[in-house]
């Protein structure tokens, strides 16, 4: 049952998130291990901090895996190999956050990890009952972003755009779940956060049946009059909250 | 580039400024610490900084400080990092006696 569309208002692709690990200086992390590691001269890697201390990190890395071989009892080769992917995953998932996006005013200097922000929106939806939440990703709004240029990596300061995926259950009337999907995340964001939205898109990829389709408590949004048509209903603004879009896409039927 | 990497005591002190601040549950582990956990070596064997805090001078612009803290739920995030630069001015100006001009950057990287 495919139901969604994108077409979010004001243009701004999901499509394009990117996988580079990017320095705060703006080198890919893998370009300068690459360069290090192959031995050739780098003028930028030579007086950059940021490049530094990703080559210390390198040394580091390589130093306990050193220390890790040499503390071990001698195994087989299979076995020093899943270390490595070990060791491996860990520095990924340190080194792949998400974008960093703007907490508070433009003239402030805090910021939160996509990931972090998108798990809070994620879980304030998760509170309506028979709904589900999907992918969630975080955009600048193009209207409303700083004119200054943002460092790599983070986006410009200003207002958010969100966009989550949900699946509701049979009885939620999509507009209403819509609504109030908007609302949870615009609270979190306004009192988990302190994160400025100026937009919300809510798709909803698929409908739940069987038990979990019951919203509960007041009832509101429920009257069963919307079954088999996609609802993309755009609020407030559009973003990418981190990651799990496979997941999401997983769960449609 | 001709930063100057500040010296080490200046980071312990933004780091334990960071630390005592209501909110805050612990600074992002770093590379060297994440290795160490996943391959069970233990603490840390010194000489590797203070994680989640890099402390710069940036020549007559002053410190230019960057934070990386993971916050405790149920705390508004941007409060804490308010609270957060306030105490690390608040600790250069007192404990290290920076009265030079400094920038900080605080990044919320995860709540537990």
């Amino acid at each position: 049952m495919a139901m969604n569309e994108s077409g979010a208002p004001g243009g701004t692709s999901f499509g394009g998130a990117s996988e580079e690990e990017l320095l705060p200086c703006g080198r890919e992390l893998a370009q300068v291990w690459e360069l290090a590691e192959a031995g050739e001269p780098d003028p930028h890697t030579a007086g950059c901090a940021h490049c530094a201390e990703a080559l210390r990190a390198l040394r580091a890395l390589e130093g306990v895996v050193a220390r890790a071989r040499d503390d071990e009892p001698p195994v087989p080769p299979w076995d020093t190999a899943a270390l490595a992917d070990r060791v491996m995953d860990v520095v990924r998932l340190e080194l792949r956050p998400g974008r960093t996006l703007p907490l508070g005013d433009v003239d402030e200097d805090a910021w939160i990890v996509e990931a972090a922000a998108a798990r809070t929106f994620r879980a304030a939806v998760d509170t309506l009952p028979g709904v589900r939440a999907g992918s969630c990703r975080v955009e600048a709004d193009p209207q409303e972003a700083s004119a200054a240029a943002p460092p790599p990596g983070r986006l410009p300061r200003g207002p958010a755009r969100v966009r989550v995926e949900v699946q509701a259950g049979l009885s939620w009337n999509l507009q209403l779940v819509a609504d109030e999907v908007r609302a949870r995340i615009v609270g979190a964001a306004d009192h988990e956060l302190g994160m400025r939205i100026a937009a919300v898109d809510v798709v909803v990829t698929d409908l739940l049946d069987g038990n979990e389709d019951e919203p509960g408590g007041d009832g509101g949004g429920r009257d069963g009059d919307e079954t088999d048509s996609g609802v993309d209903s755009t609020g407030l603004g559009k973003g990418d909250c981190g990651g799990d879009e496979d997941a999401a896409e997983g769960r449609q039927r | 580039m001709t930063d100057q990497q500040a010296p080490r005591t200046l980071a312990d002190t933004v780091g334990a400024a960071v630390l005592a601040t209501r909110g805050v549950a612990f600074l992002r582990p770093g590379l060297a610490e994440l290795l160490r956990s996943s391959v069970g070596l233990g603490a840390a064997r010194g000489g590797a900084g203070v994680s989640g805090v890099r402390v710069r001078r940036q020549g007559t612009k002053g410190l230019d400080i960057e934070v990386h803290v993971v916050l405790n739920r149920g705390h508004r995030a941007l409060d804490v990092t308010r609270a957060v630069r306030a105490a690390v001015l608040d600790a250069l100006l007192t404990e290290a006696r920076e009265n030079g001009s400094a920038q900080v950057k605080v990044t919320v990287t995860g709540v537990v």
